[in-house]
């Protein structure tokens, strides 16, 4: 019975479309969607090695005092400046979404918006997953809320970031949008919108908490990172031909990540017979929990003409958690728009480490070339170096140079291209110390991209 | 700007005689007015290839282009702000559309038409 039903089901489903109309049941169904297909390619070193200390007797019971010295082990990887690699790769930055809207009537809506992209930019696993699902309420035209899941509102582009067709770049600056890496995207709770109308001049205000949590890879390790009581507010004012944008974001995380580097504070300050100061600064310093971190953004835009338009954004996370950033970027980005279909992106971005963040790396090296640590745990292996090398990523600056060129072949279809140029100041250009995938040229890269951008 | 053409806001029989100013017709064709006399506006867009949308984009404002209209409606659209509106391709789907209440849309042709507003220079 369930075979025959099963090969007149299609039938059966045109049948059941002739009768109920989808416009008979209780709400609207609409569905759009849009992708990138971008390719993405760098000049860094086809295979790179990093150098990880691994501490075994730290997850042994062996006695302390074994005289087991830690090792270096090499971790092979492949370097990637946000996806691109030496080779030209489609994946890592290639996304594919559809949005599902249910209008029930003028004050209720559901939207649901799946997206299928890399898993992250250090592997080619293409996953699908629920990135939005939300219920609207309008309570008037000017006032709205939303419940469920949604993007973070934190930056000027956030609400519509994974949407490349109505930004001018191939990619936005990461200077600003991936200042805390690929993550924390999304959050569950509650935002409330009120615009409010004056003249030409429009006030929009955007409330939000909720909380969220997200899966990071750090040398192959996944760790969880849960984060509460996210309080944000945004403002911003704008009229036809200017706007301006300020956000501020509350939120406290927790993750266990550290346990194990306490762990070897903790011993090395029982084998050295006793606390000492660069122990003490680092383990004030390792547990991230309960830890504050506090979002900053201000962004401006300008048409200066019907053709020249202006847009400027400065973010800043301030955080003294080891697992997080306390770092500042910004970019600067002028876009001449020309023959109707054309137009060409100028930017200059820059990203820098706040002084809690030179903290957080002076208490590393303190301690890993503290004689405390060096004479009864390292024994001379470089552990400690090897260490204080991976952490050096806190400290990374870099300026940039982008040109973005853009040609609309249809309104809902667009070809990109870009080529950026990477100049890190000291350190390497990678800026998510999440992500160990760039070999430490200490030198310029080249960044080049081609994309599609389509919506429907 | 220069407008390509002069545009007639049209809107469904229920509506007519409805007086709306400037900033309301703006608000509306930009999706920010979502509710018109507790119904939910049906809005209709003209073809992204028409003469209409081009003397749209220059009305509304939001950059004046074509692509700029068509980047505010993703962000509008993808954001679960705005609901995509209705197209139009032809004056009889524009008719056809503007059949249910509380639809708005635009037409170069005012005969026949429930008139609430003109967009010239």
């Amino acid at each position: 019975m369930f075979k025959i039903i099963y090969r007149k089901l299609p039938k059966l489903l045109i049948l059941y479309a002739i009768i109920f109309p989808v416009k008979s049941l209780a709400f609207d169904l609409l569905i759009n969607g849009f992708g990138t297909v971008c390719a993405s390619k760098s000049d860094l070193a086809k295979y790179a090695i990093a150098e990880v200390p691994m501490y075994p007797f730290l997850t042994s019971l062996a006695p302390l005092n074994t005289g087991t010295s830690p090792y270096i082990a090499k971790y092979n990887y492949v370097p990637a400046y946000l996806g691109a690699g030496r080779r030209w790769n489609f994946l890592p930055n290639s996304k594919f979404g559809l949005q599902f809207t249910s209008i029930f009537d003028e004050r209720f809506k559901a939207v649901v918006q799946i997206i299928g992209r890399a898993e992250n930019l250090n592997n080619n696993h293409f996953v699908a997953r629920m990135d939005w699902a939300y219920l609207q309420y309008n309570a008037t035209n000017d006032l709205d809320f939303q419940f469920g899941r949604f993007r973070l509102p934190a930056f000027y582009y956030s609400d519509y970031l994974d949407v490349n067709h109505a930004q001018p770049w191939v990619q936005p600056p990461e200077e600003v949008y991936y200042i805390a890496g690929n993550s924390f995207r999304n959050m569950d709770g509650i935002k409330a919108r009120y615009a409010y109308y004056f003249g030409d001049w429009t006030i929009n205000s955007k409330l939000w908490y909720g909380s969220m949590e997200d899966q990071l890879t750090i040398l192959s390790q996944s760790i969880y990172v849960s984060v509460s009581d996210v309080t944000g507010a945004s403002l911003q004012v704008e009229t036809d031909r200017f706007s301006v944008q300020g956000s501020l974001m509350r939120a406290i995380y927790n993750t266990t990540l550290n346990d194990s580097v306490l762990g070897l504070v903790t011993m090395t300050e029982l084998l050295a017979g006793g606390p000492f100061p660069a122990a003490q600064t680092l383990s004030s310093m390792l547990p991230d929990a309960d830890m504050n971190i506090i979002y900053l953004d201000l962004a401006l835009t300008a048409n200066i003409t019907d053709n020249l338009a202006l847009l400027m954004e400065r973010a800043s996370i301030l955080s003294r958690g080891m697992i997080s950033t306390a770092r500042e970027g910004w970019y600067a980005s002028l876009t001449y728009s020309f023959l109707e279909q054309y137009a060409l992106t100028f930017t200059y971005g820059f990203s820098r480490p706040l002084q809690t963040e030179v903290n957080k790396f002076n208490a590393v090296s303190a301690f890993f070339t503290s004689p405390q640590y060096l004479n009864n745990v390292d024994h001379g292996s470089g552990a400690g170096q090897a260490a204080i090398n991976l952490y050096q990523a806190y400290l990374c600056e870099q300026r940039s140079l982008a040109v973005d060129g853009r040609y609309d072949i249809l309104p809902s279809l667009s070809l990109k291209g870009s080529v950026k140029y990477v100049n890190p100041v000291g350190q390497t250009g990678m800026l998510n110390k999440y992500i160990f995938n760039l070999q430490r040229t200490g030198k310029h890269i080249w960044v080049y991209r081609l994309s599609f951008d389509f919506v429907f | 700007m220069a407008y390509a053409a002069t545009l007639y806001v049209v809107v469904s029989n229920n509506l007519r005689g409805t007086s709306f100013s400037q900033a309301e017709i703006k608000r509306i064709f930009l999706g920010e007015i979502t509710s018109i006399k507790t119904g939910r506006v049906h809005l209709i867009y003209p073809s992204y290839s028409s003469d209409e949308i081009t003397t749209l984009s220059k009305f509304v404002g939001k950059g004046g282009s074509v692509r700029d209209l068509k980047s505010y409606w993703s962000k509008m659209i993808f954001t679960g702000r705005g609901n995509p509106p209705d197209t139009a391709e032809t004056d009889s789907e524009l008719k056809r559309l503007l059949a249910e209440d509380n639809a708005i849309g635009v037409s170069k042709q005012a005969t026949g038409m429930n008139v609430v507003y003109t967009i010239s220079e």
